[in-house]
């Protein structure tokens, strides 16, 4: 059986500096992958490939199987990836509906996304799909944001720093929020964060980043016990 | 109390109708100075509504659409000179025209705010020279004559029906996906093309549906007018456009003929001398921007939703100005 995400290789260059530099895992369908390194390591330039927002220097993404990297991101949506940012970014003065109905209209042809009420029940964000996205505070805007990727419909979804900005009990009730995801509606995720109370319990694997390339792979327990990572970024934390 | 959706399709469908009786009206029966001013209004209406398009929804300010104007004008007045029929002759001025304009948006694909404002007004620039320059086809500086394609009363037919066929073009293209893939990319172009929207595309079939406005005007301004010239087609003309549909109300439907008719206005009517109607514009425009952000038409928009009793709430058509995007600390 092949994964449902297969990454092989990929390299990202900004000229002399490589800032993905050789990367492979795979992913199936309801796995949740913590994707965790240094500032700079390259963990957002990785995103990037994978949905297709960089074109990659080298190395491949396959959905399936099929090659779905290097096309644009939108031919990423209609593969099946969507991504959050680190940034938020949201239609600020559509309502989340709106939003919603575009980046389902959108991919249309990919079986059926979750419903909006769905959407709005697994994140938690029920009563405030008419409110304008920019009004709504910073941690229900983070949800909104993992609410218009999953609006399209898609089997892996990527997210950057998640719960930055968010209190212990916020980010708690994202880690349960992404947990539903990847169990319910069988989505793939690879998350990225800093906040290892967040992001250890609830990944099933994690990967360390370094400097482009991969320094480790094990699930959080191994990951935490791991010499290497512990003297490159989990020392200091 | 809100009427259903058919309802108020029928309703705009018969104010648009009745628009075009209106400056049907208007343009066989006012003479002299104000008679071009109707003239300009009409023709500028149609024109900007296929920049309401690509700039109003679209939030791209393309200062190419004077140019694609002097397409439909120059083409025309050119393939009428050597004989062929009007028809023929409008159809290929706007195709060619439209050709243009996908020339123009694959040039500037890549460029947006500020670098899509000056790319396009620099092709302006350059339309501008050819028109001067070019005398052979085009007569220079001073321009040239047009045949008659149209008879006048067929042109003023096709000027006030054209005025209400495009402003309903426009009310039907904001509703369909392409309208709210167009408010996609000017809020967030980049979000937008991460829910799936192919922007490339969108802006490319805007920016040519686009010209085919322009260019269509610019058929129609020619045969009203019998001879067109360089000056008339400046970017400071396009510029102007640009202005209107922001004093308009950027993507509002009445948006041209509001913002034309106070343009037109301005720079028609009150004649305080060559610069200073366009200063005096220019001070307005500043105003407007400051005090009614969402031009004339949103600024009437809010102050009725104000003074309406027993709406609060409820979904926001009116974007708030203020976007709430926290920088994160990476
Ligand atoms: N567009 C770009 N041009 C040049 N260099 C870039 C570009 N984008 C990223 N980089 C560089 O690539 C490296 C990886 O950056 P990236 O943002 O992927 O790191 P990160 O792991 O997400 O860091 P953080 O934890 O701070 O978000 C950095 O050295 C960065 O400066
Ligand atoms: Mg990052």
């Amino acid at each position: 059986m092949t994964a449902l995400l297969t990454v092989d290789g990929v390299v990202k260059r900004y000229g002399g500096l490589a800032a993905v530099d050789g990367v492979s895992f795979t992913l199936n369908a309801g796995g949740v992958l913590g994707l965790i390194g240094p500032n700079g390591s390259g963990k957002t330039t990785l995103l990037g490939v994978l949905a297709g927002t960089h074109e990659p220097t080298a190395g491949s993404v396959a959905i399936d199987g099929r090659v779905a990297s290097g096309r644009g991101a939108h031919r990423a949506v209609r593969a099946g990836i969507a991504r959050t940012f680190q940034t938020t970014r949201l239609f600020g003065s559509w309502t989340l509906r709106d939003a919603l109905r575009l980046a389902r209209g959108e991919a249309r042809g990919r079986s059926g996304a979750a419903s909006d009420e769905t959407i709005a029940g697994l994140l938690s964000l029920d009563g405030l799909l008419d409110r304008p996205c920019g009004s709504l505070t910073s941690a229900a805007q983070r949800l909104a944001m993992i609410a218009l990727a999953l609006a399209t419909g898609p089997r892996v979804l990527l997210l950057d720093e998640p719960a930055v900005g968010m209190d212990t009990a916020e980010s708690a009730a994202l880690a349960a929020a992404v947990r539903r995801v990847a169990d319910e509606l069988g989505v793939a995720v690879v998350v990225v964060d800093h906040n290892m109370h967040f992001l250890m319990p609830l990944a099933d694997t994690v990967l360390v980043m370094a400097a482009g390339a991969v320094l480790a792979t094990g699930t959080p327990e191994e990951i935490r016990s791991n010499e290497a990572v512990i003297a490159s970024y989990l020392g200091g934390a | 109390m809100r009427l259903p959706a058919a309802a108020r399709h029928a309703g705009t469908a018969a104010g648009l109708a009745a628009l075009s009786v209106l400056a049907y009206v208007l343009l066989k029966n006012v003479q002299g100075d104000r008679g071009q001013v109707v003239l300009l209004i009409v023709v500028w209406t149609i024109a900007l509504t296929g920049l309401n398009l690509i700039q109003g929804l679209g939030g791209y300010p393309s200062l190419a659409h004077v140019s694609f104007f002097a397409g439909g004008a120059y083409l025309s007045a050119y393939l009428l000179g050597k004989g062929l029929p009007m028809a023929v002759c409008a159809a290929l001025a706007v195709g060619g025209t439209m050709l243009a304009g996908l020339v123009v948006a694959l040039v500037f694909s890549r460029t947006r705010g500020q670098y899509f404002a000056i790319g396009t007004m620099f092709f302006t620039a350059v339309v501008n020279l050819v028109l001067t320059n070019a005398a052979g086809v085009t007569g220079g500086p001073n321009g040239r004559p047009v045949d008659l394609g149209f008879s006048l009363d067929a042109t003023l037919v096709l000027l006030a029906a054209s005025l209400g066929l495009s402003l309903g073009a426009f009310h039907v293209l904001a509703r369909t996906r392409f309208g709210d893939r167009l408010r996609a990319v000017r809020e967030d172009e980049d979000l937008a093309q991460h829910v799936g929207v192919p922007t490339a595309r969108v802006k490319l079939v805007a920016m040519v549906a686009s010209s085919a406005f322009g260019a269509w005007a610019g058929v129609l301004f020619a045969q009203y007018n019998g001879v067109i010239a360089p000056s008339q087609f400046t970017f400071v003309q396009s510029f102007l456009m640009l202005v209107a549909i922001g004093l308009g109300g950027s993507g509002r439907l009445l948006a041209p003929l509001v913002g034309s008719a106070i343009v037109i206005g301005f720079t028609q009517l009150i004649k305080l001398g060559p610069g200073i109607s366009q200063i005096a514009l220019g001070v307005l425009f500043i105003l407007v921007t400051l005090l009614v952000p969402n031009g004339v038409l949103g600024g009437i928009t809010g102050l009725w939703r104000r003074v309406r009793p027993g709406r609060a709430g409820g979904p926001a058509a009116e974007p708030p100005r203020v976007r709430a995007k926290e920088e994160v600390a990476s």
